[in-house]
């Protein structure tokens, strides 16, 4: 299964008709405006998604009761998924305002390859390894989440 | 057959990447690699892949432009089969199903045949560590 059939058979049914190549598929539902749950209607601009197989978890709420919608912020959501890491194949995304293109999309196998999907471009990391003042921005930002998430354990 | 290695000396840069998923406007950028030549590792029979590369006078992309020029082929024996390194780990992306080197090896999304940048052609792969 490549990265366009995983995203389309947990994710983008949910938002898209699947007509066409898978492609073209992730390309309208990443691209066109779906229902939200305040009835009013919006491009994926913002928040993040965490798709694993029969899984999807998305922090926009969209008016489609198939996907669970959770508030934790990006890294939050991101960090929790490496630390409970279960070997799954995973779609890390972020949302902004330029919509994320399909050649971004990298699905994360291993944690020594983490990929973050970003309308930037994507995030490649081993979150196995401490960032250096070069790793990408989500290396960093996550690595910080971390070490605040420990010392606040430490605390209590 | 037999494991080969097919070097191409070259007469210009080569280039790489650029590729996109449609033909709208877009600014396509590419990276420019500068070597004498490339080789690689390959397994087969050696006259049909001599018949198979000698009328490859270039490689790369932007080849209408003048890159990657190829000024000569040569073909000698090899010492791998270009799939995996002596340690037994992946010397290109191979999809998991097919690989059968060492499984503790990196594991990535990963493009696995030509059009390399297309992401239709991209599985979960057994990879290189230089490749990510």
């Amino acid at each position: 299964m490549n990265t366009f059939e995983f995203f389309n058979q947990h994710f983008g049914k949910h938002l898209v008709e699947q007509q066409g190549k898978p492609h073209e598929a992730v390309a309208r539902a990443l691209i066109t405006s779906h229902m939200l749950a305040s009835g009013r209607r919006s491009r994926l601009t913002s928040g993040w998604a965490i798709v694993k197989p029969k899984m999807a978890t998305m922090q926009l709420k969209l008016a489609t009761p198939c996907i669970n919608y959770d508030e934790r912020t990006r890294t939050q959501a991101f960090l929790f998924e490496l630390e409970h890491w279960i070997q799954t194949p995973t779609l890390f995304m972020v949302f902004d305002k330029k919509p994320l293109s399909v050649t971004d999309l990298f699905l994360t196998v291993d944690l020594r390859a983490v990929r973050i999907c970003t309308p930037a471009g994507v995030q490649t990391f081993d979150y196995t390894q401490q960032p250096t003042e070069l790793s990408p921005q989500y290396h960093r930002l996550l690595f910080r989440e971390r070490c605040k998430h420990a010392s606040g354990i430490q605390h209590q | 057959m037999e494991k080969l290695a097919i070097t191409a000396t070259l007469a210009t840069p080569f280039v790489t990447g650029g590729g996109y998923m449609t033909f709208d406007a877009v600014m396509n950028t590419y990276s420019l690699i500068c070597a004498n030549s490339i080789t690689c590792c390959d397994e087969g029979d050696r006259s049909q892949i001599e018949n198979l590369v000698t009328p490859i006078y270039f490689i790369g992309t932007r080849r209408a432009s003048g890159f990657g020029e190829v000024s000569s082929w040569e073909i000698e024996e090899g010492v791998s089969d270009g799939l995996t390194g002596s340690d037994n780990k992946p010397l290109r992306p191979i999809p998991e199903a097919a690989f059968t080197g060492d499984k503790t090896s990196l594991c990535a999304d990963a493009g696995w045949k030509p059009a390399y940048w297309h992401p239709a052609n991209r599985s979960i792969c057994y990879v290189p560590e230089l490749l990510l």
